[in-house]
């Protein structure tokens, strides 16, 4: 076996010997570049996750203060709305008191007219049924009654 | 690992039966394809002075080439390094963070300086591991010599760490606490031979499963050329190419776990010079 000839051993040992110092330098040297990228890159991520959180955080603290301003408006538009209602209720009852008294007035008046009228309308009808009793008079009897006398007897008879 | 078929090389290994199928490119005598053959050290150049023998062979061409992929891996995984990885660059830090959460976990806090050592170990390991099972290529960690001198380096990085640390008090490692002193004489040597067996068994396992798996590889791709150039029983040859296919996916599977292994047990044994608590 080739492995068990131990003059050949030497020369393999010293070549061995050169090139793993020399491989072992070119790690020493290589690897501290190669794990600080890797370190940065761990930091970084750190970072990244620290700012997003923090900006969670923040959306989260102005999410509930505006869910808060939200209520408040809720509120406040409530309370203009009912006090607009209030107000407007309150106008239109005014106004229909208003136009009731104007309507009452003007009843009033009519009524007050209507009884004037019927007042000069029963007046004229005195008249009326003594010139009817002088037509009539004048016709059955053939008597010219003058009319202050037929007034008198209308007057006689409607008591 | 080599395959049998090797048709542009000299001395072609090759079953009997196979010469009819080779001897158009060559005219060499053939024999049977020696599965240890991969394993042969090559001088490419005569180098050291002395007694110092430093050539340089196929093992130190396949050293040289896992140390230019190691590099080619940090140059593409570390160029544009961004915040957003691309593949390289993922792939990289995916190793990195493979290798850190071993030591994190066997060793604690106290082990980040530790880490480009296992890093270090796992890439060279790893490369060394799938770079064997490209055909035609060496395997650097089949050699008990190569794995040896990594176990022993883990060895004399632990101790030596132990008693920077601790002092002789590293020594009590092979004393466990509340023992009696009767059962001490028994558990001390036991403790001992465990601790020095540690370089043994760290290079045996990796060196034996990679050898190992490459023979196996060998032996059954052998199969298929014998059985392929044996007249009737040709269409046979199908078995064994189909389990060379599968026992490959086995050994990139034992090529990680492999390295794997080694960075881990590396961790544990430099936990215990770290911690001490034993």
């Amino acid at each position: 076996m080739p492995q068990f000839d131990f003059s050949q051993a030497l020369p393999q040992i010293l070549w061995l010997a050169l090139v793993f110092a020399l491989l072992y330098i070119l790690v020493s040297a290589m690897l501290p570049r190669v794990q600080k990228v890797v370190e940065d890159r761990a930091g970084r991520i750190a970072a990244d996750i620290r700012s997003a959180e923090a900006a969670r955080a923040e959306a989260e603290a102005s999410f509930s203060g505006g869910s808060s301003a939200l209520a408040d408006a809720r509120g406040n538009a409530t309370g203009i709305t009912s006090k607009a209602r209030d107000a407007a209720s309150a106008a239109t009852a005014r106004r229909l008191a208003d136009v009731d008294e104007t309507l009452k007035i003007q009843a009033e008046a009519a009524a007050a007219s209507l009884a004037t009228t019927r007042a000069a309308a029963l007046a004229e009808l005195d008249s009326v049924a003594a010139d009817a009793t002088v037509d009539l008079v004048k016709r059955v009897a053939g008597v010219d009654l003058t009319s202050g006398e037929a007034a008198d007897y209308v007057r006689k008879v409607a008591a | 690992m080599q395959t049998p078929v090797r048709t542009g090389q000299p001395n072609e290994t090759l079953k009997p039966e196979a010469k009819e199928w080779h001897r158009g490119t060559k005219g060499t005598e053939a024999e049977v394809a020696n599965p240890l053959e991969q394993f042969t050290i090559k001088r490419y150049a005569e180098l050291g002075a002395g007694p110092v023998d430093a050539a340089f062979t196929n093992a130190s061409l396949f050293m040289l080439i896992i140390l230019g992929l190691s590099f080619a891996f940090f140059w593409l995984g570390s160029r544009n390094a961004g915040i957003v990885p691309g593949r390289w660059q993922a792939a990289l830090e995916g190793v990195l963070g493979f290798v850190s959460g071993i030591v994190d976990e066997n060793i604690g806090p106290k082990g980040k300086p530790f880490v480009p050592l296992i890093f270090s170990l796992f890439l060279f390991i790893l490369f060394a591991n799938m770079i064997g099972l490209i055909p035609y290529t060496f395997t650097v960690t089949s050699h008990i010599a190569v794995t040896f001198a990594f176990a022993a380096l883990v060895f004399l990085i632990c101790v030596i760490v132990g008693i920077a640390r601790h002092g002789l008090h590293f020594f009590s490692m092979f004393v466990p606490a509340n023992t009696p002193p009767v059962l001490l004489l028994l558990i001390t040597p036991v403790e001992l031979i465990s601790f020095l067996s540690r370089p043994l068994t760290l290079s045996i396992r990796l060196f034996a499963n990679m050898t190992a798996g490459h023979i196996l590889l060998k032996v059954f791709a052998g199969f298929i050329i014998s059985l392929g150039a044996a007249g009737i029983l040709a269409p046979l040859a199908v078995l064994p190419f189909g389990l060379t296919v599968a026992f490959y996916a086995l050994e990139l599977l034992v090529a990680v776990v492999q390295a794997y292994v080694f960075a881990l047990l590396t961790c544990i044994y430099l936990n215990d010079s770290i911690n001490l608590h034993h």
